[in-house]
């Protein structure tokens, strides 16, 4: 018989045990298997095999040999002290091979990454919170898009991608074997699958769709439904009313454009099409095709307010947001001792790790040198034997939309419903149930909306592209025969791919001496019959459907110029008169002011060298203030009634040289003014119309950062001072130019007043203004900064993103071109491995910051650190 | 004590050493088997719990000893895991799981063991609440 205390412990006992059970059965289940978004603990912070082990990738390389099978005979990999590697092979199948196994060493994760982004598998290793991104990459079709180019892929171009997936896949069979992964791996329990083909070509893609697929047609059709058809034609026109310097000035040829089938870049799968493998059938006509135009619809203006929320939610850059990139070559008499110098310093958003890898490549037949992009075989911008080359966005309109007639899954293209092509997926995703995703695809290409109008989006990055063949071509170019030629086959995205060698010039004052410069803008401008409008939604019936792109001959293109100068700084590269059409000023074309400091600069130039050009790609001085600032100070030196913080403020502003460094008070008055001068000039027209910023503030809202807006303004500051604009909507508000500076000249004083205390004298522009360099991951505390910085969006050396800038000089070379040899040194902001614990993580970074550049590693040069043998 | 020692040491020993095989819930483990030695002898769990943290520590310090990057390789695990990015906080969570592991192993064992009876009992005529066996005779912990 049990005692009355015993009754009373065994509830206790029972508690107990049913705690102990569930809290021990708890505790090992997260730990081994995870929950939810928790990673499985146990194996990922296990100190002798989890992420922890990370660290010995973390280590400084040493010299050994290395097994990676697959090679046919020895290849060298050698480093020098900061990392940049040259890998010496004997075939160009093991140099590509050897090229995939040392991107996977130091890049894996990223190249995972990336893959996964274009692959729209993203929420596998991050959650719920990346769904939005895999369900519009699924969507777009960068997937459908590889696998198409895969299947075209023939030649070299195909050996390498064959070649250089073995070489990941080596490397991950090794990490596989070792249990040393890289930490992000560790943690979240998921692994990388083999590298294919398709995965590099993906990764091309999604570098793609950050340079060439915009949202533009639909902000366009926003803002003309909330400011209307005037405003948004004069405010956002073709040609924009400021000097541009387009570097193919004309004379142009009119030729026949180049026929392409309808679903060009429908991205409908290999093997089916989207004009041949429909069903036609009866029905009545919809009433809405008849328009051509169908931008001023409600339901346009709502799939597209719809489609922006969802892209506002995609990580960051995914999307084109910043036309700032530099390239400039000079020759002839320009150039101290003759030849050809070429600076190439591309403007793309700035992490840790980097977007390049730096290498240089050596087997019989292929030397070259530059950065490359980890994933993909090949050098994309740096020089070889003969030949050096930069590139940088064209910027032209390559997203078209289409508001398609939809009954139930057909759609109605020229005279009768067609069945829409359907790919099914399943999603991924970490922590909760995988997601379905239906995907209708039209000729035109795939509904991209979901509510109102449905539209498909006809973009020229779901075009098959050979660009990998186009890179190996110009990797081999000796001239710029070869160099053209090589580019045939690209297709997207369009480039200003910027040129200059060291053969004899043949023709002009120049001739006999050596350094050829030009650009050739290489790509697809698709076109479409006059009477319709590409800058908006079109309708989908037909009447507007791509009519051919601008042929080869007449693309935009410029071979050593008289002025021994060319610039392209993704400002519009042919003046009004060019015969196609290839997009307006919302089309992210720069404003321009950079490539007219660069003509400026280096016209007026002579005896350039190397660090000439390193020092304008270094540069701060801000092209616009030099043109606005003496307008405004005539403006204040005639305002009465000014404060006498506004008066101190006036005195600095009138000592500025121009330049947004990071000590410079003028500048952060400048650049606060001009903003708020937009505000004070625009902002009445949008708080009218009712402008729905928050769909997308980066193309809505009125800020620098919008160009066509930057170039209205210059232009009537300049030479329009009493335009309707200063009055705003109502006519009341600022007489002309002079009154609304003052106006927003008070404003900004005030601003600064508040927000940093102080006489104007203490307000430096590095107290506004800082760049940062996230981690791809997205990691707190794995980035870079932010740290008090120079520069602007219109500054040679930019920096774009808002005043804590994340866009900016990704990497920056100036090579130059002598008659005996070519040579580059160059630098990127980050490190060769994305190991956060590797000495070569951000070591580069200084260099980059302090405007210092390194020696680019010679095809065939042996680093003078470290030395791997790969034996296969 | 010189028990407890050598239970710390063993403990610290196994653990270090399966860690290296990927064998992350040898804490668990261990805590299991110092929840059976309690029964006897009390302050095992103690001793096994310092036991894990210690041979997960091991395995740690010895990657600092080899001049490899523990300290950056904390702080990159800590950001990547999404906690404060600092190198002490990626440290202190991964002992604490051994730790813990430790704990609720040694709490398995001992909430459905016997319970080991006092002298100083309600009642010392009662029979020993077990799950059979024989009562076990008063621990003394030497």
């Amino acid at each position: 018989m049990r005692t009355p205390g015993r009754w009373r412990r065994r509830p206790a006992r029972v508690l107990s045990a049913v705690g102990a059970v569930v809290v021990s059965a708890i505790l090992l289940g997260v730990l081994g298997f995870g929950y939810g978004t928790i990673p499985a603990l146990g194996p990922a912070l296990d100190p002798g095999r989890g992420a922890w082990t990370s660290a010995y990738d973390g280590t400084p390389v040493t010299t050994q040999a290395l097994h990676v099978p697959g090679l046919t005979k020895p290849v060298t990999v050698s480093f020098t002290t900061a990392g940049l590697a040259s890998i010496n092979a004997q075939d160009e199948h093991d140099l590509f091979l050897a090229l995939g196994y040392v991107h996977a060493k130091y890049r894996l994760s990223e190249m995972d990454e990336e893959r996964r982004l274009g692959e729209g598998e993203l929420a596998q290793l991050g959650g719920p919170s990346d769904l939005a991104s895999d369900e519009f990459e699924l969507r777009l079709g960068l997937l459908r898009t590889a696998q198409n180019e895969w299947a075209q892929t023939t030649g070299t171009a195909r050996q390498a991608l064959i070649a250089y997936a073995q070489g990941v896949n080596d490397d991950i069979a090794q990490v596989r074997a070792d249990g040393d992964w890289p930490a992000v791996f560790t943690l979240t329990s998921t692994y990388p699958k083999p590298w294919t083909p398709v995965d590099s070509l993906v990764i091309q893609g999604v570098l793609t769709q950050e340079l060439d697929y915009t949202t533009g047609p639909l902000d366009y059709a926003i803002l003309q439904r909330s400011l209307g058809a005037a405003n948004a034609s004069d405010w956002f026109p073709t040609v924009p009313a400021n000097t541009l310097s387009p570097y193919d000035p004309g004379p142009y040829v009119n030729e026949p454009l180049t026929p392409v089938s309808a679903d060009l870049a429908s991205s409908v799968p290999a093997g089916q099409s989207a004009t041949t493998a429909t069903t036609a059938s009866t029905g009545p006509t919809p009433t809405a095709t008849a328009a051509k135009s169908a931008a001023a619809t409600k339901a346009v203006t709502e799939a597209a307010g719809q489609l922006l929320d969802q892209l506002g939610q995609l990580p960051a850059d995914q999307i084109h947001e910043y036309p700032d990139s530099n390239a400039w070559a000079v020759n002839g008499s320009a150039v101290s001792g003759g030849g050809a110098l070429l600076g190439g310093d591309p403007h793309l958003p700035q992490t840790l790790p980097s977007i390049w890898y730096e290498v240089a490549l050596s087997a019989p037949g292929y030397q070259v040198t530059g950065v490359s992009l980890p994933g993909v075989p090949g050098v994309l911008l740096g020089h070889n034997a003969n030949i050096a080359w930069s590139l940088t966005d064209t910027q032209d309109s390559a997203s078209l939309y289409y508001a398609e007639d939809v009954r139930g899954d057909e759609y109605y293209w020229r005279g009768a419903w067609r069945k829409m092509t359907v790919e099914h997926y399943t999603i991924p995703v970490r922590g909760a149930a995988a997601v379905h995703l239906t995907v209708d695809i039209t000729v035109h290409g795939p509904i991209m909306t979901q509510v109102g109008q449905k539209m498909a989006v006809d973009w020229m990055g779901n075009v098959p592209s050979d660009d990998l063949g186009a890179l190996i071509g110009i990797n081999q170019a000796t001239d710029w025969t070869q160099f053209k030629a090589a580019l045939a086959g690209w297709r997207a995205p369009t480039q200003n791919f910027t040129y200059a060698d060291r053969d004899s010039v043949t023709t002009g004052a120049t001739a006999g001496q050596t350094g050829n410069i030009g650009v050739y803008a290489a790509g697809y401008y698709p076109q479409v019959p006059s009477g319709c409008q590409p800058w908006l939604p079109m309708s989908g019936s037909g009447g507007c459907d791509i009519s051919g792109v601008i042929p080869y001959t007449a693309i935009p293109q410029v071979y050593d110029p008289p002025s021994h100068v060319v610039a392209t700084d993704n400002q519009r590269p042919v003046a009004a008169d060019y015969p196609y059409y290839v997009g307006t000023s919302f089309d992210f074309y720069d404003p321009g002011y950079r490539a007219a400091h660069a003509y400026q600069t280096l016209g007026s130039a002579s005896q350039l060298s190397a660090s000439d050009i390193a020092g304008l790609q270094n540069n701060l001085t801000d092209p616009l203030a030099a043109q606005i600032v003496p307008k405004l100070l005539t403006a204040l030196n005639s305002s009465a009634g000014l404060t006498s913080t506004e008066r101190s403020a006036l005195t600095a502003l009138s000592s500025w040289n121009d330049e947004m460094s990071v000590d410079s008070t003028g500048a952060a008055i400048w650049w606060t003014f001009w903003t708020d001068y937009l505000s004070e000039v625009f902002e009445p027209w949008w708080k009218a119309g009712h402008v729905p910023v928050g769909k997308d503030s980066a193309d809505l809202a009125v800020n620098p950062s919008d160009a066509s807006l930057d170039e209205d303004l210059q232009a009537w500051s300049l030479t329009a001072p009493d335009n309707r604009a200063f009055a705003g909507p109502s006519g009341h508000g600022p007489a002309d130019a002079s009154a609304a500076m003052v106006a927003a000249f008070g404003r900004a004083v005030s601003g600064l007043s508040k927000s940093l205390g102080g006489a104007p004298s203490s307000w430096t522009w590095g107290r506004l203004h800082s760049r940062e360099f996230p981690a791809v991951s997205g990691a707190d505390g794995l980035g870079y900064g932010p740290r008090a910085a120079g520069g602007d969006p219109f500054t040679e050396d930019a920096a774009d993103g808002g005043l804590t800038a994340t866009a900016g000089p990704s990497w920056r070379m100036v090579a130059t071109l002598a008659p005996a040899a070519v040579s580059a040194e160059g630098v990127y902001p980050g490190g060769q491995s994305e190991n956060p614990a590797s000495p070569w993580y951000a070591n580069l970074i200084p260099l980059w910051w302090d405007g210092q550049y390194l020696q680019v590693p010679a095809p065939g040069s042996v680093g003078d650190d470290v030395k791997w043998t790969l034996n296969g | 004590m010189a028990r407890r020692l050598a239970i710390f040491a063993v403990v610290t020993l196994v653990v270090a050493v399966t860690a290296a095989a990927g064998l992350w819930f040898a804490p668990f483990v261990a805590g299991v088997a110092a929840g059976l030695l309690s029964l006897r002898r009390p302050k095992a769990v103690p001793a096994a719990v310092a036991g894990s943290v210690a041979g997960w520590a091991l395995p740690l310090w010895i990657l600092a000893l080899r001049g490899l990057p523990a300290g950056a390789t904390a702080r990159a695990i800590a950001a990547l895991a999404g906690i404060p990015p600092y190198a002490a906080v990626a440290i202190v969570v991964t002992l604490l799981l051994a730790a813990l592991q430790t704990l609720a192993g040694a709490w398995l064992i001992r909430a459905f063991a016997p319970r080991r009876r006092s002298a100083t009992t309600d009642n010392p005529a009662a029979q020993p609440d077990q799950v059979g066996g024989a009562a076990p005779s008063p621990a003394v912990d030497r």
